[in-house]
């Protein structure tokens, strides 16, 4: 926990009496700015944000419900501890205050005991929440590194021959998410290729996302069809899905013959086949409900026979669900759109360019939801 | 405040303090500023710097950062440029 004797209190206050007998009460133990004016408070803040404001209300120009508003509207100081400092006992007045977003209140004249005491135990509040917060912050980059760590690591080596160039790319929009996509050889040289979508954010979507990988992995090993994968897949998490929590799953096998695949998915929206000379289009329907919830779900998959040069580009609904300021998503058109104007000669082109048009599209705004974009790109030749 | 004709090698040497101070004085940062002056005036200042070091205390005493953050930056530009800071 942070030192209290490092902490910066700004003190906000036009009374040049009142100023010195805070600084007198905090200046030993403390790390003072003091400024006159709200303006000034304002820009005192922003350089150098506080830990704790004590705040006179009745100044010249901006007065200190205005100051607290805007402080309270700063990313940096929406959470500092504001003490409203004030001549004004009226109960209205005091209500003001905290309804601007104030902590604490302080009548003038002040008692230097109450000044320090109360000043102290707000710090102190600061800093608990404060340990609380980064405790938090230090395991969800942990979460992340092991969630990261869950997904293929070398998509290449594991498609090498297989006459397939896969890439793919997934970025949480928060630490940790609920997309997943995996990618595996067979025994038997099939490859198998899986994108899923977690239902909910953060933490409890990551670990359901874990979840999921891992009985895919284990599921993809033992059963050669995509629909029975995706069946024993959801049947096994909902034996045990307390939340009700479930994941939209498409599963692909290439193989074993060169170009062939067949495709089944639970919800999720089929992959996009980008054929040289043809529009986008997309060869497999979505038969199936979503996979998680109940036991016993019926499912098939459908075939598909690639040509040279084609591509299938799987995806989440991060793609198209991202917004920009306007509020207007990518859309399903955005991403064909893009695919049909910019044809590429490598997953790892198709990948990287989907991604940055989304994020063109997204401009300022920030990820609302987790992506993921893998492409499988038919090169037998390879 | 003017600075001296003559100035001696160490003046461009204050630079990096100076710059501390005029930082800590935008920022309304009494502890700061305080602590960045007291490192300015324990050095051998030519007389008439001295004399601004004892001004600009009273200024910080006074919550007149404006006043002093404007009287600090008069003083660098006065300053041959030092080595980077």
């Amino acid at each position: 926990m942070k030192d209290l004797s490092e902490s910066r209190i700004l003190i906000v206050e036009d009374d040049r009496p009142n100023i010195d007998m805070l600084v007198h009460a905090l200046r030993n133990d403390y790390q003072l700015s003091v400024t006159r004016t709200g303006e000034n408070a304002l820009h005192s803040a922003a350089k150098n944000p506080p830990d704790l404001v004590l705040l006179d209300i009745l100044m010249p120009g901006m007065d200190g419900y205005e100051v607290c508003r805007r402080l309270r509207a700063a990313s940096q100081t929406r959470e500092v501890p504001i003490i409203f400092l004030s001549a004004l006992e009226d109960v209205h007045n005091k209500a003001k205050g905290f309804e601007a977003g104030g902590n604490d209140y302080l009548t003038k004249p002040f008692e230097v005991l109450e000044v320090q005491v109360r000043v102290r135990s707000l710090l102190k509040a600061k800093a608990y929440n404060d340990s609380v917060k980064e405790e938090i912050a230090s395991e969800l980059r942990i979460a992340r590194e092991i969630q990261m760590g869950i997904l293929p690591a070398d998509v290449a080596s594991c498609t090498r021959g297989s006459g397939l160039d896969v890439h793919a790319v997934l970025e949480p929009a928060r630490e940790v998410g609920g997309d997943l996509y995996e990618v595996l050889r067979t025994e038997e040289g099939r490859i198998v290729i899986a994108v899923g979508d977690v239902s909910g954010k953060g933490l409890p979507a990551g670990l359901f996302m874990a979840i999921t990988t891992t009985l895919v992995r284990t599921m993809a090993r033992q059963f050669k069809m995509p629909e029975e994968i995706i069946v024993q897949v959801s049947d096994a998490l909902a034996a045990h899905n307390p939340r009700d929590m479930f994941v939209t799953l498409c599963c692909a096998i290439f193989g074993p013959q060169k170009g062939q695949v067949s495709c089944a998915s639970a919800g999720h929206p089929s992959p996009i086949l980008l054929r040289p000379g043809c529009p986008p289009s997309l060869p497999f329907h979505n038969q199936t409900m979503v996979a998680g919830i109940f036991p016993g779900m019926a499912a098939s998959s459908q075939p598909l026979t690639l040509q040279p040069g084609d591509t299938l580009v799987f995806y989440t609904d991060g793609v198209t669900e991202a917004f920009n300021a306007a509020e207007v998503q990518f859309g399903q058109a955005g991403v064909t759109e893009y695919l049909a104007r910019n044809p590429t000669t490598s997953a790892a082109d198709t990948v990287a360019g989907l991604l940055a048009a989304v994020r063109q599209h997204a401009g300022e705004r920030p990820q609302s939801d987790d992506i993921t974009i893998l492409a499988a790109r038919f090169t037998p030749e390879k | 405040m003017s600075v001296p004709h003559s100035l001696p090698v160490e003046l461009a040497q204050l630079r990096p303090d100076l710059e501390r101070l005029w930082t800590a004085l935008d920022g309304f940062d009494l502890s700061g500023s305080a602590a960045a002056l007291q490192k300015v005036a324990r050095l051998e200042l030519p007389a008439d710097l001295r004399a601004t070091a004892s001004s600009l205390q009273e200024l910080i005493d006074d919550y007149e950062f404006n006043r002093a953050g404007e009287i600090v930056k008069e003083v660098l530009a006065g300053l041959p440029e030092g080595p980077p800071s």
